[in-house]
């Protein structure tokens, strides 16, 4: 019921929005629009996603029933036939493994093209917008925008924004030298009409099992039982969440603490280290636009990892202390 | 068909057994119906059932319609655990996996095995060891990037092999 609130009111604010956007050229308009038309649009097509040496296309169908919901249907083309039915942030994946089918519940917050934040003042605090030129994505129109940091504390991300229907069809993500270090594009779209959901379900295999893997649950921690602190925390960056939760794997909950600064955001799990079960692994790496630093503080695991560069997730692993 | 649905929520039908009964909710082409349906049986088999923007009288008005299924009745999950001597809590999770989607099937429906525990860890750090901590990443922060997401797997799926 909150969320048909929400959608009613979303819905009010997108009408007028999108006519300004599309009048007055205001870039961050451009962008509100472009948050909005993923979610409320119909549309079908193939992306293409790459970070690093990996690169995956995927098919997605999505339609809004209004009050019902979003849905989408995301098929993995490349590699193993993998399925994702998704409604809302719900989402259910299909992956087939010799005689059976994992079947596998998960949530996710965004997903291509709906990744682009709402516009806050934190947005705007952290990044300046520039408007670009056209360029032609998939077939369509694209009116190129970029979000510039303001420090280098986080990544340069340009978006090709498609004209008319403000759908996003291009996101590259950019190092401080500039070099493009994730991105993911449209091949193909369309837009389409969907009177019935018949498109919503997963590719039947027959003969298989379908395995459905456990559920997570998860606790949330009172604020008076924090425990941990994250001091000298890199500028633009709030703390929007920190709760214990369990994490699959793990045999007790774990501590999460999450910052964000408008448009990344980076995950702080910390974890006591288990005596006489194993030593901690200790390191970093980096997949795409996602950096990961795992070090050891006070007898606990920290994993700090988001699409920020590796000086800002070593900053705020730096800064992690237990409160005694 | 309303009947059966009942047996089913008081834990004394078998699913798995009676696949048209599940297949039966999704046969009109409303997805999101059968969706939600799915949830409302997870959340009903969990004790955690609410009644949600009148989804559940929608289902019985629904079951309503649908001629009765005269079918002799199955040894129900429970029965069938116990005599496999199964641990109640595995039964509790394998009610709650199989009634959501194992509907195509008759039998077989496996239980994941649990993974073993870590042993001696090696000092190089693999990213496949935090995938679970990328998907929680996924699950709760607001990521812009990371398309990948979709393809990570659970470090549970490659531990616990086919």
């Amino acid at each position: 019921m909150r969320s048909l609130i929400r959608r009613l009111g979303l819905l009010l604010w997108l009408l007028p929005l999108a006519g300004q956007a599309a009048e007055s050229g205001d870039p961050w308009l451009m962008l509100d629009k472009a948050n909005q038309a993923a979610h409320q649009l119909n549309y079908k097509g193939v992306f293409v996603y790459q970070a690093g040496a990996n690169v995956s296309s995927m098919q997605i169908m999505h339609v809004n029933y209004g009050p019902s919901g979003e849905f989408a249907r995301l098929v993995l083309l490349d590699g193993v036939p993998r399925e994702m039915l998704r409604q809302g942030n719900d989402v259910v994946i299909y992956q087939p493994k010799s005689e059976k089918v994992m079947v596998d519940k998960r949530r996710l917050q965004n997903g291509f093209p709906a990744v682009l934040p709402k516009l806050t003042d934190d947005l705007k605090a952290n990044y300046q917008i520039k408007l670009g030129g056209t360029e032609r994505i998939g077939g369509h129109e694209g009116q190129m925008v970029t979000l510039d940091p303001r420090d280098k504390l986080r990544y340069r991300c340009k978006l090709w924004i498609e004209r008319e229907s403000g759908l996003l069809l291009k996101m590259a993500i950019l190092n401080d030298k500039d070099e493009v270090i994730e991105q993911v594009a449209f091949s193909q779209l369309m837009l389409v009409d969907s009177d019935n959901s018949d498109w919503f379900h997963p590719d039947i295999q027959r003969g298989k099992s379908y395995v459905m893997a456990p559920e997570e649950t998860v606790t949330p921690i009172p604020a008076r039982d924090e425990s941990w602190t994250v001091t000298h925390l890199p500028p633009g960056f709030r703390k929007t969440e920190q709760v214990k939760r369990a994490v699959p794997g793990k045999p007790y909950p774990v501590s999460h603490l999450v910052f964000w600064d408008g448009l990344a955001s980076v995950s702080v799990f910390i974890e006591p280290v288990s005596q006489g079960v194993s030593v901690p692994k200790v390191g970093s790496f980096s997949q795409g636009a996602t950096n990961v630093l795992v070090t050891v503080h006070d007898g606990h695991q920290v994993v700090v990892m988001g699409e920020v560069p590796a000086a800002t997730v070593a900053q705020i692993s730096n800064g992690v202390v237990f409160n005694k | 068909m309303k009947e059966q649905l009942s047996a089913l929520m008081d834990g004394e039908m078998d699913m798995d057994e009676n696949p048209h009964l599940y297949t039966a909710l999704c046969k009109s082409d409303e997805a999101e119906a059968c969706w939600s349906t799915y949830h409302l049986i997870g959340d009903v088999m969990r004790g955690e059932f609410h009644a949600q923007n009148g989804m559940y009288s929608k289902i019985m008005q629904q079951l309503e319609s649908e001629p009765t299924v005269l079918a002799p009745r199955r040894r129900t999950l429970r029965e069938r655990l116990q005599h496999q001597h199964v641990v109640p809590v595995a039964a509790s999770v394998a009610a709650v996996a199989f009634v959501g989607w194992i509907v195509w099937q008759s039998q077989n429906v496996g239980l994941p095995t649990q993974a073993p525990a870590p042993s001696i860890a090696q000092n190089t750090l693999s990213p496949e060891s935090l995938n679970n901590y990328m998907l929680a990443h996924h699950e709760y922060a607001p990521t812009y990037g990371m398309q990948h997401a979709y393809e990570i797997q659970p470090a549970t799926y490659s531990e616990t092999g086919n």
